[in-house]
């Protein structure tokens, strides 16, 4: 079997003509949508070429160096991400999101390249970023529902809070509940997706190796190592931001100290 | 780990602080005030609203941050000698709206006397005390957000005696009570006191606070 038909640039404009429905509706609701559909369009066009552009460097020169550098570079984006789609933050909460996006997904992708898979070497950047991308977008969504989740929990939720720290509740008894459906809030759009992935949906990947000439058998099973391993890493960076949060929050004194929480103007 | 129940014993300071004070922003809400709270005793917190009275109780329970030079006892032993858990288990504060926690009362209570500061003690079954002040037993399995305010604040205050803590910090404990149930509850409030307990409270009835209270402390600048 050949690769896949190959895709111009005009295949590309004329296929941007499906937008024009998002922007029929914009205009006939007035959900004023038109400038922000442009932008985003635009954005998407523009990143993912310019991904490929640098990708092709990094896979065709195969310095491990360039590998680490991207990586970070790609972690670091979804960590700023991650803050910034929080409607409320507190100092601090950029590392936090960039340790918890950083050790969840390099943790996961490390493992799945270089055990599950068996690459040689395991940072060979065909497999390595690939894999690395989807863990890491995942995880900026567990990331980012978890630490929302708590944040918003915390504010609103603060006479109950400390009712129980009143009663004599450490600041882990007192903010158990909090920790446990922020964490469980975080988790679950990949085990929704797990549950209907091949009923309902192909995933993008699959797609991808199908439309690449992969055997049916093979892309489902690397599906399925994907999908382990990105809900790994969704739970792991998910906690991580939650704790953090969490523990920043509190001080030793067991006290609330909602005085470090503040709301972004979004 | 201190034992936490204790032999009454008469006028015996429980509780003693020097130097509180509280600013919110620029504006001084109180400062230099001492206080203390001996066994069997119970002292009314007066002053007007937005005085400092709940800061203050606040302040006492530990649930804010204190200014290095407030000087903080409890039964003779500074503040930092007892872990903040235990300090607040024996110093009870109890806010003046219970918030309406999504389980039921019943959920709650067994939440906090599974609370480690209480280890394996056996405490008391605030169901049974508040049943004196007329709240069904029934009402312990519905939902928080089913009950009056005044069923609510009846079994709030029932868990915080259950916890037999030595101080009681009670923000208006029977605001939303009719006289009669208001008078039932002030009677367990003395037995409280005089088994040895000391409490602190704000309250806006006068004739009650006259009834219940053994002395009085105002707060203001």
């Amino acid at each position: 079997m050949t690769g896949p038909i190959e895709i111009s640039l005009l295949d590309l404009f004329g296929v941007a003509s499906m937008l024009l429905i998002n922007a029929g509706l914009s205009l006939a609701l007035k959900l004023g949508l038109g400038r922000k559909l442009l932008l985003t369009s635009l954005r998407t066009f523009g990143q993912l070429t310019l991904l490929g552009y640098v990708l092709l460097p990094i896979f065709e020169t195969r310095r491990p160096w360039l590998v680490g550098l991207l990586a970070l570079v790609m972690t670091a984006i979804a960590a700023r991400e991650a803050t910034g789609r929080s409607s409320r933050r507190f100092k601090g909460v950029w590392a936090g999101n960039f340790v918890a996006i950083f050790v969840s997904s390099l943790v996961t992708a490390v493992l799945g390249s270089a055990v599950f898979i068996g690459v040689e070497p395991w940072w060979a950047p065909q497999y390595f970023i690939p894999l690395l991308g989807m863990i890491l977008g995942n995880s900026l969504t567990g990331v980012t529902l978890g630490l929302d989740s708590t944040l918003t929990q915390l504010d609103e939720q603060r006479t109950h809070i400390e009712w129980r720290l009143a009663m004599g509740a450490t600041w882990w008894e007192a903010a158990r509940p909090v920790v446990r459906r922020a964490t469980s809030a975080g988790m679950i759009p990949i085990l929704n997706t797990m549950s209907v992935v091949g009923l309902v949906s192909i995933p993008g990947m699959m797609t991808g190796q199908l439309l690449g000439g992969t055997s049916p058998e093979q892309a489902a099973r690397y599906q399925i190592l994907i999908l382990f391993l990105i809900a790994a890493a969704t739970a792991l960076g998910c906690v991580m931001a939650v704790l953090w949060a969490t523990r920043r929050l509190f001080d030793d004194a067991h006290r609330l100290r909602m005085e470090r929480l503040f709301k972004t103007k979004r | 780990m201190v034992e936490r129940r204790r032999s009454k014993a008469g006028d015996e300071v429980l509780l003693e602080a020097v130097g509180l004070a509280k600013k919110v922003g620029r504006r001084t809400l109180f400062e230099g005030l001492n206080l203390s709270v001996a066994a069997g005793e119970c002292v009314r917190l007066s002053g007007a609203s937005g005085a400092g009275k709940t800061s203050l109780l606040r302040l006492l329970a530990r649930l804010d941050p204190l200014e290095p030079s407030v000087s903080l006892t409890l039964d003779g032993k500074p503040a930092p000698s007892w872990t903040v858990p235990e300090w607040r288990s024996r110093v009870l504060y109890v806010a003046q709206t219970v918030p309406t926690f999504p389980d039921s009362p019943a959920d709650t209570w067994r939440a906090t006397r599974t609370l480690a500061v209480y280890g394996d003690e056996v405490l008391r079954d605030p169901a049974e005390l508040a049943q004196q002040w007329g709240l069904g037993l029934s009402l312990w399995s519905q939902p928080w957000s089913e009950l009056s305010g005044g069923e609510r604040q009846r079994a709030a205050l029932a868990m915080a005696l259950a916890c037999e803590p030595w101080v009681l910090l009670l923000d208006e404990p029977t605001s939303a009570l009719d006289a009669e149930t208001a008078l039932a509850a002030e009677a367990s409030l003395l037995d409280f006191s005089q088994a040895g307990g000391g409490i602190l409270w704000v309250t806006h009835d006068d004739a009650q606070a006259s009834r219940a209270s053994t002395r009085q402390l105002a707060v203001g600048a």
